[in-house]
């Protein structure tokens, strides 16, 4: 699915981040630019993010929970109850400072692919990030 | 307290009055039931006396019939007297009350049968001698003789003879029957007379015996006898009702007929009937006044007469069977009703002890329930103001909890941050800075997770899990993360665990972490020399109570953890407060030392979740022990040991302190190991041993003594120092131990001294997030540290190129094995990678080859192979031709450093830090943008390159797709679907045939979206494109600088 790149494996992979908090957004693309990722789209919400998700066609999300508009939980839900099989498949990773267990439970339910607890070190994104884009 | 008084008066009044009223109506109730009672029986009474006076008449009615009926008219004159006498005399004197019968004629002639009662001619006053017999009076001829003559009846021989009595003449037609009957022809009966013959009180009955045309032929009469009429009443009236019990017959206008005083009360009957009579008459007798007052009213009423009261009632006898006459029967209401009274008077009285006693215990119980609810109320009241607080310290706890998750979320920015910071090229001064925003970011967190553990405990939000872990886990996990504080501090942490307990047990680990590690971070906190030790031991079970899991109640054992100190000590007064919330020892200390003072107190309560008990004992200034004692459930009965036997090991310490190798020598000893020797330094320690336990410090760079030493090797030391070690220091090693020992490291090292299991394979860190730039080939050279990959493919060759010179490593290609092995003819190659299939020389023939060059030389040159197909087989194959490892492809880069380290550890030295921001290698230019923007290869392939011809035509195409993409958004709005459609569709091939894919797939999907009729999908793509031509814009001037 994605070109695989033996110098900078990330070189081709778009990925979506939906962070609400400014400064949160910014070290996440931060980090990811760290990691080797080029295409970085990034949204504040939801609702911005299914958009941006119709639009750039990411391989990999990387998606906090509490938002405004449209929450994470009901950004994935809707992007999994969508039709198209290249969207539903995208890997959805949570990204949140949220561990209370029923925020889990419902992500686990949603069949979510990553679900990391805030705050993320390097290595730990990186290494969620690979298990989902080079299984 | 008059109040009282007052109540209880008034209660006790209204009581009496209360159950005065009851036994009033109770009275009355049983009064009416028994009078009601009396009078049925009364009714009943009547009817029974009805009957038996009806008897009376009978036989008068039945005589005068049989007379009638005897056909004694059609007689001749001669024989008829006879007829009569012998029909009339049986029954007169048979029946007692029949006391005479007689026929009267018209003409005055009479015949009469009497039952008489003659005295002698000188009557005395006592009756004397008086005879009684049967006479018979015959007046057959009135013109002449009116008295007519007697004869007497003999009853033994049934014969009459004359007799000599002579009466007064007599006529019956100037009787009163007579002239009754003759009026109307009819049966009657006379009122009460005395009879002319016997003197006796009676009533005739009178009946007409006609002649066919309807005149009288004969009057039939019987006489009856009153008296026996007053005997009937007394017989019946004893058998049937009481002594006191009044009974009598009167005629209808009221004229007393009989009376059992008639009978009862006179002797002389005859003489005083007439007196007797008399006094009924008087009108305030009770027999005068009853028949007035039952002619009204009811059948039963009550009668008073000469100060008694009666319960009276009336019937009247039927007229066809007896003659007309009322029986009054009369019960004494005093008589009747004074048992009655007795049950009443038994019953009210009970009524009112019942009342009385009711009285009070309904008092009581008023009182009580007075009492109650105002308790209840209190109790209420209570409730509610726990209800208040416990919402008070909910919302706290709510609050603090929101407001520690809104200060976490930034605070996870600030430690990002700093973090990455960290990681940018920093010089010594910013480095320091970075490091006190981590540590104080990181102390802050410390204590919001302290707050938000807090008030989870007070909310009662915290649940105590039951799980299975292992003791010396936890004891060691958490001593292995205070053990940087610790060596920060230059302090020793010894952790002793009692080997002897079993290892698996039931409890909340977490929990139990938590305690520990709060526990020993404040022993660290507060203590500037000496050490900390953590032990675990049992103590004799008290009074804890077992824990449960899964509902069965198991054994628990009590186990105690102990952490000391050599610090500051607590005084008496600071450790009583110790456990209390936001509380320190010394509001001093927490200026010094910082913290929130919640630990403590989290602790105990944890503590007292998990159902132990948590205290401290301390010396001011020579150290403090902190201590709980948690039940916890062992899971199995053996304590941990190694699998396979250890005991023919000899160990030997080099440089451990005492403490440390006391707890060593404990463990050791736990698995049978007795051969343990201690060597202050390593100059002391020599000679053959198993296993060389050396403690290590860090900047330890070479141990010189270390190679003198025969066996295996094991480092100890902290984690930190571990991964600061000398890579030189590492490969002598066969494993590495960190401070504080726990048993099972301990144990797998001696196994490996032992031979049992594989020395470890120590990972040395290549810090694989930080580059690095290789040195020059030369010097590389110079210290024997070039690496030669022999591989034929030029990706790859390119990937291990980049990688090695990412890791510092110097590295030179060749193409096959043997270019590789005419290489390697030259000095200066410290290590070998080399693929297994190549052309002219596989990796396997060029390290066989190799290695039998080496012979000659005596030197060896590590070979690691490098091979895409980890195959059961693979490692074998490669000892067999003489490599010492081999990775798989694609090439972990992690592994790959590890295997450098081991082999090439001097290489390492030779690794210098990369420059941020290093330019890459400049000249082509780059394509840095996400090529589903702009896909140069598109154009490319057409025009053969992206010449100035084929950029004019993106950029004028550009140019059309912004109306177009205009257009399409206004025909959607006004719904103009075909129009949207078509610019779509347009758009679509313009897009994709210039390289701009991503515009191109979202109009594709819009016109798809169209032609499935998903308006609103529809729009979201047109709404999204505008965006997406945005970025194609601002790609441009890249594109056109291509």
């Amino acid at each position: 699915m994605v070109e695989f790149n033996q110098a900078n494996p990330y070189e081709n992979v778009r990925v979506l981040v939906l962070e609400d908090e400014t400064h949160i957004r910014q070290i996440i693309c931060r980090l990811l630019r760290q990691i080797g990722f080029r295409l970085i789209h990034d949204v504040a919400n939801g609702a911005d993010g299914f958009k941006e998700l119709l639009r750039v066609n990411p391989h990999v999300i990387l998606c906090d929970i509490h938002m405004e508009p449209i929450d994470g939980l009901t950004f994935l839900r809707k992007l999994r109850s969508l039709g198209k099989p290249e969207i539903t498949r995208i890997p959805v990773i949570f990204l949140t400072a949220d561990s209370e267990r029923d925020t889990v439970v419902s992500a686990k339910d949603l069949r979510v692919d990553g679900y990391l607890v805030k705050p993320v070190s390097p290595k730990q994104l990186k290494t969620r990030l690979d298990a989902v884009l080079f299984p | 307290m008059p109040r009282r008084w007052v109540v209880f008066c008034v209660v006790a009044v209204s009581v009496l009055c209360g159950s005065g009223a009851f036994s009033y109506w109770v009275y009355h109730a049983q009064r009416d039931e028994l009078v009601a009672d009396a009078s049925h029986d009364l009714k009943d009474a009547t009817v029974a006396f009805g009957q038996a006076l009806t008897g009376i008449f009978e036989p008068a009615l039945t005589l005068s019939g049989t007379v009638a009926d005897s056909g004694i008219r059609h007689a001749d004159a001669q024989a008829w007297p006879t007829l009569f006498f012998a029909v009339a005399t049986g029954p007169v004197r048979q029946f007692e009350q029949i006391n005479g019968a007689f026929l009267a004629f018209p003409d005055g002639r009479f015949l009469h049968v009497q039952d008489l009662e003659i005295s002698g001619p000188k009557r005395s006053p006592k009756g004397g001698a008086t005879s009684r017999g049967i006479y018979q009076r015959i007046i057959d001829d009135p013109e002449n003789d009116n008295s007519g003559r007697w004869r007497v009846f003999a009853p033994e021989t049934g014969l009459s003879t004359l007799s000599r009595r002579t009466t007064k003449p007599y006529d019956p037609r100037t009787r009163g029957w007579y002239q009754q009957v003759v009026a109307d022809r009819e049966a009657h009966w006379t009122e009460a007379y005395v009879f002319a013959t016997s003197g006796r009180v009676g009533v005739t009955y009178a009946k007409p015996i006609l002649n066919a045309d309807g005149t009288i032929w004969a009057i039939v009469g019987v006489d009856l006898s009153l008296g026996s009429l007053s005997q009937t009443l007394l017989t019946t009236s004893s058998a049937l009702a009481g002594a006191a019990d009044i009974v009598f017959a009167t005629d209808f206008a009221g004229k007393i007929l009989g009376h059992p005083g008639l009978v009862s009360d006179q002797s002389d009957f005859q003489v005083s009937t007439q007196e007797f009579l008399e006094r009924y008459r008087d009108p305030t007798s009770f027999e005068s006044i009853a028949p007035l007052q039952l002619k009204q009213g009811p059948d039963v009423q009550t009668v008073s007469a000469s100060g008694m009261s009666f319960l009276t009632t009336r019937t009247e006898l039927d007229p066809e069977r007896a003659m007309p006459m009322e029986i009054y029967l009369a019960r004494d209401l005093e008589h009747l009703l004074t048992d009655a009274r007795l049950v009443v008077y038994r019953n009210v009285l009970m009524a009112f002890l019942a009342v009385v006693v009711f009285g009070v215990v309904a008092s009581y119980a008023v009182k009580l329930r007075v009492e109650v609810s105002r308790r209840q109320q209190a109790e209420a009241e209570l409730i509610e103001a726990r209800d208040v607080a416990e919402a008070a310290t909910q919302a706290k706890s709510t609050f603090l909890a929101t407001m520690s998750h809104e200060i976490r979320t930034p605070m996870n920015g600030v430690m990002s941050m700093a973090e990455l910071l960290g990681l940018t090229r920093l010089d010594g001064e910013q480095r320091r800075m970075a490091k006190i925003i981590i540590d104080s970011a990181t102390s802050l967190l410390t204590i919001i997770n302290d707050i938000l553990d807090f008030s989870k405990i007070e909310a009662g939000k915290l649940e105590i899990e039951a799980v299975e872990f292992s003791l010396m886990d936890v004891v060691g996990g958490s001593a292995e993360l205070l053990a940087p504080r610790a060596e920060a501090k230059d302090l020793d942490l010894i952790v002793r665990n009692d080997p002897s307990l079993i290892d698996r047990r039931i409890g909340d680990p977490t929990r139990l972490r938590q305690i520990l590690l709060n526990l020993g971070g404040n022993a660290v906190k507060f203590t500037e020399s000496g050490g900390i030790g953590i032990r675990v031991r049992r103590v004799e079970r008290s009074e804890l109570p077992g824990t449960e899991s899964d509902g069965v109640s198991m054994p628990a054992e009590c186990l105690r953890f102990e952490v000391s100190d050599t610090g500051i000590g607590l005084t008496e007064e600071q450790r009583a407060k110790l456990f209390q919330a936001f509380v320190q020892a010394d509001s001093s200390t927490s200026r010094k030392y910082g913290g929130t003072g919640l630990g403590l107190s989290i602790c105990q309560k944890l503590t007292e979740l998990m159902g132990g008990t948590i205290g401290a004992d301390s010396v001011a200034g020579e150290g403090s022990t902190f201590w709980f004692e948690l039940p916890l459930a062992a899971v199995g009965d053996a304590p941990p040991r190694y699998a396979e036997d250890l005991s023919a090991a000899s160990v030997g310490l080099v440089g451990l302190s005492d403490a440390v190798a006391e707890v060593a020598e404990l463990y050791l000893r736990a698995t049978g190991v007795e051969d343990v020797e201690r060597f202050p330094t390593l100059e002391d320690a020599s000679g053959t041993r198993s296993l060389w336990i050396v403690r290590c410090r860090s900047g330890d760079r070479s141990m010189a003594g270390l190679a003198a030493l025969e066996g295996h090797v094991v480092l100890l030391g902290y984690r930190a120092q571990m991964s600061e070690l000398a890579p030189e220091l590492k490969t002598r090693a066969s494993a590495l131990l960190t401070v504080p020992i726990s048993p099972d490291t301990l144990w797998r090292a001696v196994a490996i001294g032992l031979g049992l299991r594989p020395a470890e394979e120590i990972e040395i860190d290549v810090r694989e997030d930080m580059a690095f730039v290789p040195p020059d080939l030369e010097a590389a050279r110079a210290a024997d540290a070039l690496i030669l990959v022999a591989e034929d493919n030029e990706t790859n060759q390119v990937v291990v190129r980049q990688m090695l010179g990412r890791m510092g490593f110097a590295c030179e290609i060749a193409e096959n094995g043997q270019i590789a092995l005419d290489m390697l003819a030259t000095p200066g190659y410290g290590l070998l990678l080399t693929d297994f299939n190549m052309p002219v020389m596989d990796g396997f023939e060029l390290a066989r080859t190799l290695r039998q060059n080496e012979q000659e030389t005596g030197l060896r040159l590590p070979i690691v192979a490098l091979t895409a197909d980890a195959l059961a087989g693979t490692e074998d194959a490669c000892m067999e031709a003489g490599m010492d490892g081999y990775l798989t492809k694609p090439i972990d880069s992690r592994k790959l450093g590890a295997m450098l380290a081991r082999y090439l550890p001097h290489a390492l030295a030779l690794r210098r830090e990369a420059a941020d921001d290093a330019p890459v290698a400049a000249g082509k230019p780059t394509i840095d943008w996400d090529l589903e923007i702009f896909d140069p290869d598109t154009l490319g392939g057409t025009f053969g390159g992206l010449d100035d011809e084929a950029k004019e035509l993106i950029s004028s195409a550009a140019a059309s797709w912004t109306t177009r993409v205009a257009d399409i958004g206004v025909a959607l709005a006004a719904e103009d679907m075909k129009t949207a459609r078509d610019l779509a569709h347009a758009l679509k091939g313009a897009t994709l045939s210039v390289g701009a894919n991503r515009l191109g797939r979202i109009a594709t999907d819009l016109q798809d979206c169209i032609d499935n009729g998903d308006v609103e999908m529809a729009a979201i793509m047109a709404e999204i494109l505008e965006p997406t031509l945005e970025e194609f814009q601002e790609t441009l001037p890249k594109i056109m600088r291509l």
